[in-house]
């Protein structure tokens, strides 16, 4: 595998030390310097203190103990002791689990994009086999007509790939996953065996990530995600030097940003669930959850969108604030360019490009920039940044959207996110209003180009609604009877997912919603 | 009112944690020592300062006590992991002096002067290339290793080394003229 290059060449860093120059004491200090600076996320996001010190400190908490190892003076152990009386005598369980409601509301859960209910209907069953077999076969007889040179390359598309990539998806639907990762990793396999199906090998690994994604491999997932990353950063210099642009030229920043963002930010989600999972209990440690490397995706599309928008503003004369967000860049090109046809025609393709100097705006683009403010709002909420998240979240909505060009669910997924910021900032009736928002978007959505995406949003996602329901009665009224039943039915439906996974991916999985149990014990 | 003498002692010594923890860190690279590596001697230091608190002469400055406590420790540290594990040693006593001069070289020695350096620091950081940025996150935010930021950036392993140096250069130069110091060279 190409991405396995680097570790071939060099031996791993635990069998040898990273640095091999000459010892520089200043350079180490910087070192220090830079690690610190990591190690509080604060440090990035915000003004430093005067002191340059975290609120909390792991250290501090260490602190405690060690003074209780030694023995603390009489002093310090009587304001401890008030200071216990005083957090007893102020604070009653209600208030308690309000902070555990609002860290819940936080953390997103990753769940398998499969129904359960599916693999208990056998006629529901048989039916989506017989799918699958259906696509095998034209799967295999493209395959065929490859080997012996007689598909056309609309049928490699067609025939081949699109068949085959229905093939693990639907296995994926029914859960069906180590299957589906051995169809998706065979799919690579040939294209690496044939270098002129090598455009499509940045997709197939992508497909194998979202594979090991679903099942909560995230370690897996990440090295699928990243050799796509490579891939089509591959693609992109080749192109680029296929057709002698610069990377400015508008369709280089295009293609950065069609072929590359959706991949950042699936490694973003991967980040954030990852984060979850070292993140100590939500009850324990109210605060932000360690999520920088989920923003470091966030960062790197959102410096590609950019370079786009800046790109399209300036031989435009457009102008706009040098601190613009990505958002307001958008907000600052013409009404056309904001909101082009839904589909459009090679003439109006070239019509826009005259007027708008090489660039050309197209729904696709409007949805992963929306797409794009969706997931910069998620990171911002695990960073309990909940001001940012809805403000990024209420841009993202005012970017002229169409369904059918969305196949991530937007419909659904903006208002749920909607409702865990509100949560989160500690408004429990707000939410209710999102939510009944997003239970009218759990149906199959309106129009798919692609029928094996048409799905109903899994009834696991479809549980969540009612946990944050049930959540949000609960932090009125901690013994409601409703909240309760609502979050314990969610659970139920949670746990009953993880049948099908296994060994540490199980575990991983059912970690998630521990503090969801907690809430009802 | 008397002072509480513990009291004050931890206060002071919570002052000083950070800058500690930053003295260590600027050894693990070179060391290899782990995240926990570097809580566990802090640990032991902090354990040791607490031992020996009362060798500490208050009309003196804290840092350069609590810098000479650690260097005992470290200098036990490595005895110690000279004999049982020779050959993955990485750090002699005089290399970790050498780091504990520059660090107070660098760091300001006064209350806010970590605060100072993170400032110039951060300021600096976004002075950098944005690719030199990715690959400094990558390596010390995400601890990823040079084959897996090679992956990711699409480098062979060697040369994230180079430009990771060259990166730190950069940060060295741009920090020393923030605080207004002269670069040190060696």
């Amino acid at each position: 595998m190409d991405e396995r290059h680097d570790h071939d060449i060099d031996p791993p860093e635990q069998s040898r030390p990273e640095s091999e120059d000459p010892f520089d004491p200043h350079l180490c200090v910087i070192e220090g310097l830079v690690m610190t600076y990591y190690a509080d996320p604060a440090r990035r996001t915000g003004p430093l203190t005067l002191t340059g010190e975290p609120v909390e400190p792991p250290a501090k908490r260490r602190l405690l103990n060690i003074k209780w190892m030694f023995g603390l003076s009489g002093l310090a152990l009587a304001a401890c002791i008030t200071a216990a009386v005083l957090l007893f005598s102020t604070s009653d369980a209600a208030f308690a689990d309000v902070d555990v409601i609002r860290g819940l509301a936080r953390q997103p859960l990753v769940f398998p994009n499969f129904d359960p209910a599916v693999r208990a209907d056998p006629n529901e069953y048989q039916r989506r086999m017989v799918e699958i077999h259906d696509l095998r076969i034209r799967r295999d007889d493209a395959v065929h007509r490859f080997k012996v040179g007689t598909l056309t390359p609309r049928g490699i598309n067609d025939d081949l790939l699109h068949a085959w990539s229905g093939v693990y998806r639907r296995l994926r639907d029914i859960g069906e996953f180590d299957e589906a990762g051995r169809e998706a990793r065979a799919l690579v396999a040939l294209i690496d065996r044939n270098p002129s199906l090598i455009p499509y090998r940045a997709v197939a690994l992508n497909d194998v990530a979202l594979v090991a994604y679903h099942i909560r491999d995230l370690n897996e997932a990440e090295k699928w995600f990243l050799a796509s990353i490579q891939q089509r950063e591959i693609d992109q210099q080749t192109l680029r030097a296929k057709n002698r642009w610069d990377e400015f030229h508008p369709d280089a920043l295009l293609f950065a940003i069609r072929d590359l963002i959706p991949i950042c930010l699936n490694l973003s989600a991967l980040e954030l669930a990852r984060a979850a999972e070292t993140t100590p209990p939500v009850k324990t440690k109210p605060g932000p959850a360690p999520v920088s490397a989920a923003r470091q995706w966030i960062v790197r599309a959102e410096a590609d969108f950019r370079k786009y928008l800046l790109g399209a503003c300036g031989p435009n004369s457009i102008s706009h604030s040098p601190n613009a967000s990505v958002a307001e860049l958008f907000f600052s090109l013409p009404p056309d360019f904001q909101s082009p046809p839904e589909s459009t025609t090679d003439s109006q393709v070239r019509e826009f490009q005259t007027r708008f100097h090489g660039f050309s705006p197209n729904s696709t683009l409007n949805v992963l920039l929306r797409r794009f403010q969706l997931a910069a709002a998620t990171v911002a909420l695990a960073e309990s940044d909940t001001a940012a998240a809805a403000k990024l979240l209420a841009d993202g909505r005012r970017i002229p959207y169409w369904p059918i060009r969305d196949e991530s669910r937007l419909d659904f997924h903006e208002p749920l996110l909607a409702a865990r910021i509100a949560i989160a900032a500690g408004r429990f009736d707000e939410p209710l209003q999102h939510l009944e928002e997003a239970a009218q978007h759990t149906g199959p959505p309106v129009v798919s180009n692609d029928v094996a995406n048409a799905r109903p949003i899994p009834p696991a996602r479809v549980a969540e609604l009612a946990a944050l329901r049930g959540a949000c009665l609960l932090a009125k009224d901690e013994n409601d009877p409703e909240g309760r039943r609502l979050v314990k039915e969610s659970l139920e439906a949670w746990t009953a997912l993880s049948k099908n996974l296994t060994g540490k991916n199980r575990s991983e999985f059912e970690k998630q919603f521990e503090n969801w149990e907690d809430l009802i014990r | 009112m008397s002072r509480d003498p513990d009291r004050w002692y931890w206060t002071l010594y919570h002052e000083h944690e950070e800058r500690l923890l930053t003295l260590l860190r600027a050894a693990a690279s070179r060391w290899r020592l782990t995240p926990e590596e570097i809580d566990e001697l802090a640990q032991q230091i902090r354990v040791r300062a607490w031992e020996r608190r009362d060798t500490f002469d208050e009309s003196r400055r804290f840092q350069p006590w609590l810098v000479g406590i650690a260097k005992n420790v470290v200098r036990e540290h490595v005895r110690a992991a000279g004999v049982h594990r020779k050959t993955e040693l990485r750090i002699t006593p005089d290399e970790f002096d050498a780091i504990c001069d520059a660090h107070l070289q660098i760091v300001p020695d006064h209350p806010n002067g970590l605060a100072e350096a993170l400032t110039a620091l951060h300021g600096c950081l976004a002075h950098l290339d944005a690719n030199d940025r990715r690959l400094i996150s990558l390596k010390y935010e995400q601890n990823k290793d040079s084959p897996q930021i090679g992956a990711a950036l699409a480098m062979q392993a060697a040369a994230v080394r180079q430009r990771l140096r060259r990166a730190l250069l950069q940060l060295r130069a741009c920090i020393a003229g923030k605080l207004e110091m002269e670069p040190s060279h060696g």
